[in-house]
């Protein structure tokens, strides 16, 4: 079984019993509004070091992970060069490892580390990262198969400027027509997958992803929203250790419901500000992971245990935190669809339409 | 109170429309602008003499950080009114409302100034509402639509929660089809005073009736340099008074007035003028009340999007003439702006 984290859906699935400490849906953000005094602190840079490093968990899924690495290459990733940003790749063994040069061919800000891992998390991954980590800002991708657009890494740079205390989210997408866990079961698979990347000749315009999916679970309905979660989540360092990393406690598969609980524990400090890049994304590859890659009874069982860790530790289910955030950058033509849809779901959810 | 040196200077302009003026500053000031109590910024406002200017209680009721200049003006237009603004000013940053008859939502200041932290080359503008439930040139009863929009302003209490302006607005005829779309004009824009200085302030040609079209111009001036980045307030607005203005009510002439500006406008840009075609970056919340202008924004933006595709044409055509970059790298070296006028 592959023990890779993915999201899981805001509400049970219809026509079942719900699954005990199922995540509560939030509707709408609260009505008070994000605060910014004008005399916060931008963030302070590191003499010598990159301004971000990207954190990005790999176990056994060596081609969507390289997709990913290159979609945080220099020239995907628009307007930065190698010297902005660092990208730390941290591979739990397994049978199926990426390729080490293969990696560092793709470029100077590239950092892999493999590593051998005891208990079914990514968690212990990602702290050691952050303990490699450079620059004064933390981003964290938990599941190496998400592909970006191409302005997320100038856009976090941008939202360093507005405050130290940002955290920077991204909607989450699945790539395809409808979420993965559904697909599958219609056929839905690698090769599906490719001759869809392949139809919008992807890497050469990253901002096309949007022509080929749609919006995950933790992100339904948009970015005006609460999001449940962000699989690109950065804060700074500072507020890294403010925060404690990611709590080693989630050890179930995958981390369970650990990159939830990070986001939410973040975003709920009185004095940080979610930041959105609204017209970008990361988007989800298939490829077997713990909740979207599974099916029936098997994902339910897996749900269950997730959700019951989450509650144990945290004395309740999950609910998204409903702080309101701050959008940041352009909204590229291919996602306008997306935005569009987005502010209709909270006019609806207000009773307006 | 400002400081010697505040950092924002928001100059605003008026000529006969005390009432609509006194509400506009109302909207400028510290009691209303959110999240503004550390920002050091003043209010420069400068009043063409009228037979309805504001009147000494409404000057005493201005704000500290406000500074007033009366002045008696011969010909029609705002233009030298804008540039004894720009030279009473202090800030390094400037906000620039033509129109005194336009109030602004509540996070303008903080959101524009949030904006110029993150580049100091972006132009910020906010979206255009009319309070009513119609274009004001098309209403033909002055005096009844005076007393229906104080009544519309009446029934909110928009001084403690200006958001519910948007309840009592339509979306402005300037850019019609929303912000996802080339933006023609701006009555609320912010810049750094290089940026202004660049363009020579408010150009002096402008001297028919209100100044012609001096915002479109001053708008698109500042927007077409290649390091500028043009930002809006997704979640903002500001919301035209009727009073009278000089495009913004009905009269017989209004279409030869603004044939003789658009005359004017293109026979200053060789080129000939249009709506300035960049990609505009989005910065701040977006409220529940600023969602149906998003919503209808980006209906349009896909339709607009469709068309131009379909001619093989690019969205952002003065992106693509400027060769402008639209992300954000901020270890890129910055060049200095050149001297370059218009």
């Amino acid at each position: 079984m592959k023990r890779h984290h993915d999201e899981a859906p805001v509400a049970a699935p219809a026509a079942r019993e719900p699954i005990p400490f199922s995540p509560l849906p939030t509707a709408l953000c609260a009505e008070a509004m994000p605060c910014i005094p004008a005399a916060a602190e931008p963030l302070q840079h590191l003499d010598g070091a990159p301004r971000l490093s990207v954190i990005v968990i790999v176990y056994r899924m060596p081609r969507q992970a390289m997709n990913t690495l290159r979609s945080l290459a220099a020239g995907y990733q628009r307007g930065v060069t190698p010297a902005d940003y660092e990208v730390l790749v941290v591979e739990n063994e397994s049978a199926e490892m990426l390729d080490a040069a293969a990696v560092a061919a793709l470029g100077p800000q590239f950092r892999y580390y493999a590593r051998r891992e005891v208990e079914p998390t990514p968690v212990h991954a990602i702290n050691y990262a952050a303990s490699l980590a450079r620059a004064n800002m933390i981003a964290v991708m938990i599941d190496g198969a998400r592909l970006l657009s191409p302005g997320v890494v100038s856009y976090a740079l941008a939202a360093q400027r507005l405050t130290r205390d940002a955290i920077v989210a991204l909607p989450g997408y699945h790539l395809g027509e409808k979420l993965q866990q559904e697909a599958m079961l219609a056929g839905y698979d690698e090769n599906v997958e490719r001759e869809l990347l392949a139809k919008i000749d992807w890497p050469a315009d990253g901002y096309r992803l949007f022509e080929i999916s749609c919006l995950s679970g933790t992100s339904a309905g948009g970015w005006f929203k609460p999001m449940g979660e962000s699989n690109f989540v950065a804060v700074s360092r500072e507020l890294w250790h403010r925060l404690g990393g990611f709590d080693p406690r989630f050890n179930e598969t995958g981390g369970g419901q650990v990159n939830l609980d990070f986001y939410k524990r973040a975003c709920e400090l009185p004095d940080t500000v979610p930041v959105v890049l609204a017209g970008e994304g990361s988007f989800h590859q298939f490829h077997g992971g713990i909740t979207t890659g599974q099916a029936g009874e098997i994902r339910r069982a897996i749900m269950a245990a997730h959700f019951a860790q989450y509650a144990g530790l945290r004395g309740g289910p999950y609910k998204p935190p409903d702080k309101r955030p701050i959008v940041l950058g352009a909204f590229p033509d291919n996602a306008m669809k997306t935005v569009e849809l987005a502010a209709r779901t909270v006019r609806m959810a207000r009773g307006e339409v | 109170m400002p400081g010697a040196n505040p950092v924002l200077s928001v100059v605003v302009i008026g000529f006969r429309m005390a009432a609509q003026l006194a509400n506009t500053l109302f909207t400028l000031g510290p009691r209303y602008q959110r999240n503004v109590e550390r920002l050091d910024y003043e209010v420069v406002v400068v009043e063409n003499e009228s037979d309805d200017c504001l009147d000494r209680a409404q000057l005493d009721a201005l704000p500290a950080n406000f500074r007033y200049f009366r002045r008696r003006e011969q010909g029609r237009s705002p233009v030298a009114a804008i540039n004894l603004g720009f030279a009473e000013s202090r800030g390094d940053y400037i906000g620039l409302l033509v129109d005194g008859a336009r109030m602004l939502s509540p996070r303008v200041l903080e959101y524009a100034t949030l904006a110029w932290r993150m580049d100091s080359d972006s132009i910020t503008t906010v979206p255009g509402y009319h309070i009513g439930n119609e274009q004001h040139h098309a209403i033909s009863d002055a005096s009844a639509a005076y007393a229906a929009e104080a009544a519309l302003l009446a029934s909110i209490d928009w001084r403690a929660n200006g958001y519910l302006l948007f309840e009592v607005a339509t979306i402005g005829g300037g850019n019609r089809n929303g912000y996802l779309q080339p933006f023609m004009e701006s009555n609320c824009v912010f810049a750094s005073r290089r940026h202004f200085e660049r363009i020579g302030f408010a150009d002096a040609r402008f001297q028919l009736d209100g100044g012609g079209s001096i915002n479109l111009h001053i708008f698109r001036a500042l927007g077409m340099h290649p390091r500028t980045r043009l930002v809006v307030l997704p979640g903002e607005g500001s919301f035209h008074q009727y009073h009278g203005g000089v495009t913004t009510r009905a009269r017989e002439d209004r279409a030869a007035e603004l044939a003789a500006h658009k005359r004017q406008l293109h026979g200053i840009w060789n080129e000939g003028f249009h709506s300035l075609r960049r990609e505009p970056f989005l910065l701040g919340a977006v409220t529940p009340w600023a969602m149906p202008l998003l919503e209808h924004s980006a209906r349009m933006g896909q339709v607009r999007h469709q068309r131009l595709r379909g001619l093989g044409q690019p969205l952002w055509q003065d992106d693509e003439d400027l060769a402008a970059d639209r992300y954000f790298n901020p270890t890129a070296p910055r060049r200095v702006i050149e001297d370059s006028g218009t």
